[in-house]
């Protein structure tokens, strides 16, 4: 097995090794839900490892809208309050500069002379859908993949 | 230290798209067949490393390891750190597609930097105390160049960012120190056992 090839399998072994402890321990990932009181409805992000947003930018869209209903930071707790207005698909995002991001959206109708809203469909977040040491996983197998073909394409040329 | 999409004008995020085609196209020319597995295993490196969560007060952040892959790669560098930064934006949303220009130079151009600061110690150095130190300042001060980009970025783009610039800079201090370390050890370790890794056809 030459030098190339050694390394290449040694480098997989060794982070998917890691990844799927890093899965296990503190990712950098962000996620965030949505829960409602008897007035307003609370949009709460916290890191992977329960660590809150605190005082990051959040953008509340409505509806069928293309223009935000609100925007504003979060609190220290990572929890921003907003009052919807009319029923449907409502979306919460959290963004702060240094590239951290989580969006969730929930539906919310309007019970009958209430203000009061209530959770229709449960509360997605983008950050739900795969665990983070699983994308990991697809990120070096990507990176492997693309090494590997880089040398077959240059021994070709 | 991913710029998030929607934050900076577009001047910016033209001009760090067009410095990263530069730096990529410049990285790939200088590409060697030989050297595919090292910028691999780096580009692996820098992809995880993001992935671990480091609290720094209110906010956090994360290792970057852009120092380091700048002394080993040099100019292949740009497009190792553009493909780790492209996937990050895809699997974790860490920044974004339209900032992936801007993102890859803030990250890249300290690496370039970082190489041709360290390289001269190193082949006369070897292990001694000047070259480690070069190995220091290149892996710390590609970090703290990077967050000083960032913040010009932020700057540059208006809307009152030059306060989470300031907040940006003053953060990756702790990083720095870090990553500092993390560069001495690793190139003293590579100059022990693999030399030639770090400087092509010398051997121990």
């Amino acid at each position: 097995m030459n030098w190339t090839v050694r390394v290449l399998v040694s480098t997989a072994f060794t982070l998917s090794v890691l990844c799927s402890a890093m899965s296990a321990a503190q990712a950098h990932g962000v996620r965030s839900m949505i829960t409602h009181g008897s007035q307003a409805w609370v949009a709460v992000a916290v890191f992977s490892d329960g660590t809150p947003m605190s005082y990051t930018r959040v953008t509340v869209v409505g509806p069928d809208a293309t223009m935000p209903f609100q925007k504003g930071f979060s609190d220290k707790n990572g929890k921003f309050a907003f009052v919807p207005d009319r029923p449907g698909k409502w979306t919460i995002i959290f963004q702060d500069p240094m590239g951290h991001r989580s969006q969730a959206s929930t539906i919310i109708s309007m019970s009958q002379g209430s203000k009061e809203a209530v959770v229709k469909a449960p509360v997605s977040s983008d950050y739900t859908l795969l665990p983070t040491g699983i994308k990991a996983l697809i990120g070096l197998c990507f990176i492997m993949l693309l090494a590997l073909l880089a040398r077959t394409f240059r021994h070709r040329h | 230290m991913h710029i998030s999409e929607g934050i900076l004008s577009p001047e910016i995020l033209l001009a760090g798209a067009a410095g990263t085609a530069i730096g990529v196209t410049m990285g790939l020319r200088s590409l060697k067949n030989g050297d595919i597995p090292k910028v691999a295993l780096l580009t692996s490196a820098f992809f995880v490393a993001s992935l671990i969560h480091v609290p720094i007060g209110p906010s956090s952040s994360h290792l970057v390891l852009n120092g380091l892959m700048g002394i080993i790669l040099g100019w292949e560098a740009f497009p190792a750190i553009f493909v780790g930064l492209a996937l990050q934006a895809i699997l974790f949303q860490f920044g974004g597609l339209t900032t992936l220009g801007i993102n890859t130079f803030n990250m890249a151009a300290p690496a370039i930097v970082a190489h041709y600061l360290a390289r001269p110690f190193l082949k006369q150095g070897g292990l001694g105390p000047v070259g480690l130190l070069a190995c220091a300042v290149a892996g710390g001060g590609s970090i703290m160049l990077s967050a000083l980009l960032v913040s010009l970025s932020l700057a540059l783009s208006g809307e009152g960012l030059e306060a989470v610039g300031r907040l940006i800079f003053i953060v990756h201090i702790p990083v720095a120190i870090i990553e500092a370390l993390i560069a001495t050890f690793t190139i003293s370790f590579l100059l022990r056992i693999r030399p030639d890794m770090i400087i092509p056809g010398w051997t121990d």
